[in-house]
């Protein structure tokens, strides 16, 4: 067998499984067609493809049970879909951006009614409060050495 | 088609069940958007056997197949709005399906369950036989790495083409094409023990 033939060889089992799963250009196909006419080596080798696809198909599966389809259903119905999708990306993207312009703007006049007010140290406390005491927490992991 | 076997059906394949044109699920999924119980009832029936038969196929057992097939269901559901139509509804359901069984932990060794869940063949030598086959096979499918395994299930038991093999595993159709050529090669090896025996 020619260097030539060898590598065409090579290249048409490289092809083979796309071949017989119907997935080459026509004119790629007709050339693994050819070869194959032609070619003891690879029609062996396509046959063994052929053989190992035939093992899968031949291996049975089980269905589901008639149980998934309630089950499923039964879940659907105390669900509904996540979300509303926005059909527009660039819709979606101003919503966001409305919705973090919206939270600054709280954010700021909550921010201004807090300075306004009193501070907590201006607050009438009762009279029995104390002052809590405030353990340091190094000292207390550390054993206070 | 019933068996005596907890209310499973067993079938390869089931033409009428697996197969919907593409263009009819999209108007269930936009009858179902809009909230109609019945249109996703349809979907389900529609596509639960081959997620099922996929699922099956990647986790080696028929109860960790169901759940995850209930969970990608609904989780269908809960996330139909999102669904945009640039692929099919079956491509977009089996890529839910996938994520679930690529990070699907098993609890049990794919091939234990085989045995108690599989129909009956009249003829107890054939029975035996096939049991055999049905073994080998999926121990073969269970040694190869997931992602081959993936593409190899959707290839051959769920006839897509590269290009929607492609789309619901988001990988080009040239990995898909390699995947499935390191699939079928690593297949080979596997299925040579079964082969000298004269299993498959």
């Amino acid at each position: 067998m020619s260097n030539r033939v060898m590598s065409k060889c090579s290249e048409v089992k490289r092809l083979l499984p796309a071949w017989l799963d119907g997935e080459l250009a026509p004119a790629r196909r007709d050339e693994v067609a050819k070869h194959l006419a032609a070619c003891v080596v690879c029609r062996a080798e396509m046959a063994a493809l052929r053989s190992d696809r035939q093992a899968l198909v031949s291996a049975r599966v089980p269905g589901p049970s008639s149980f998934l389809l309630t089950r499923v259903m039964a879940e659907v119905k105390r669900t509904r879909p996540a979300r509303i999708a926005m059909p527009i990306p660039a819709l979606r993207t101003a919503v966001a951006a409305l919705a973090v312009v919206v939270g600054l703007g709280i954010g700021v006049l909550l921010g201004r009614g807090l300075a306004g007010s009193r501070s907590p140290s201006d607050a009438v406390w009762p009279a029995s409060y104390t002052e809590p005491v405030v353990v340091d927490v190094y000292e207390s992991v550390l054993g206070g050495e | 088609m019933r068996s005596a076997n907890g209310g499973r059906q067993v079938a390869v394949s089931d033409p009428e069940v697996t197969t919907s044109p593409a263009s009819d699920d999209r108007e269930l999924v936009q009858q179902a958007c809009a909230g109609d119980l019945a249109a996703f009832e349809e979907l389900v029936r529609r596509h639960q056997r081959g997620l099922f038969s996929y699922l099956y196929r990647m986790t080696g057992n028929s109860s960790d197949a169901e759940e995850l097939a209930q969970q990608a269901l609904v989780k269908a559901w809960q996330s139909l709005r999102g669904f945009r139509g640039g692929s099919s509804f079956k491509t977009w359901l089996y890529r839910i399906g996938i994520n679930l069984a690529l990070n699907f932990r098993a609890r049990t060794k794919p091939t234990e369950e085989l045995v108690e869940s599989m129909p009956a063949e009249e003829n107890p030598a054939e029975e035996f036989r096939q049991r055999q086959r049905d073994v080998a096979v999926q121990a073969a499918l269970a040694g190869l790495p997931r992602d081959q395994r993936t593409a190899l299930v959707l290839s051959v038991y769920e006839e897509m083409s590269y290009r929607e093999i492609g789309a619901a595993m988001g990988k080009s159709v040239r990995a898909v094409d390699s995947l499935l050529f390191r699939a079928k090669q690593n297949l080979r090896r596997l299925l040579a023990p079964a082969r000298e025996r004269g299993i498959v």
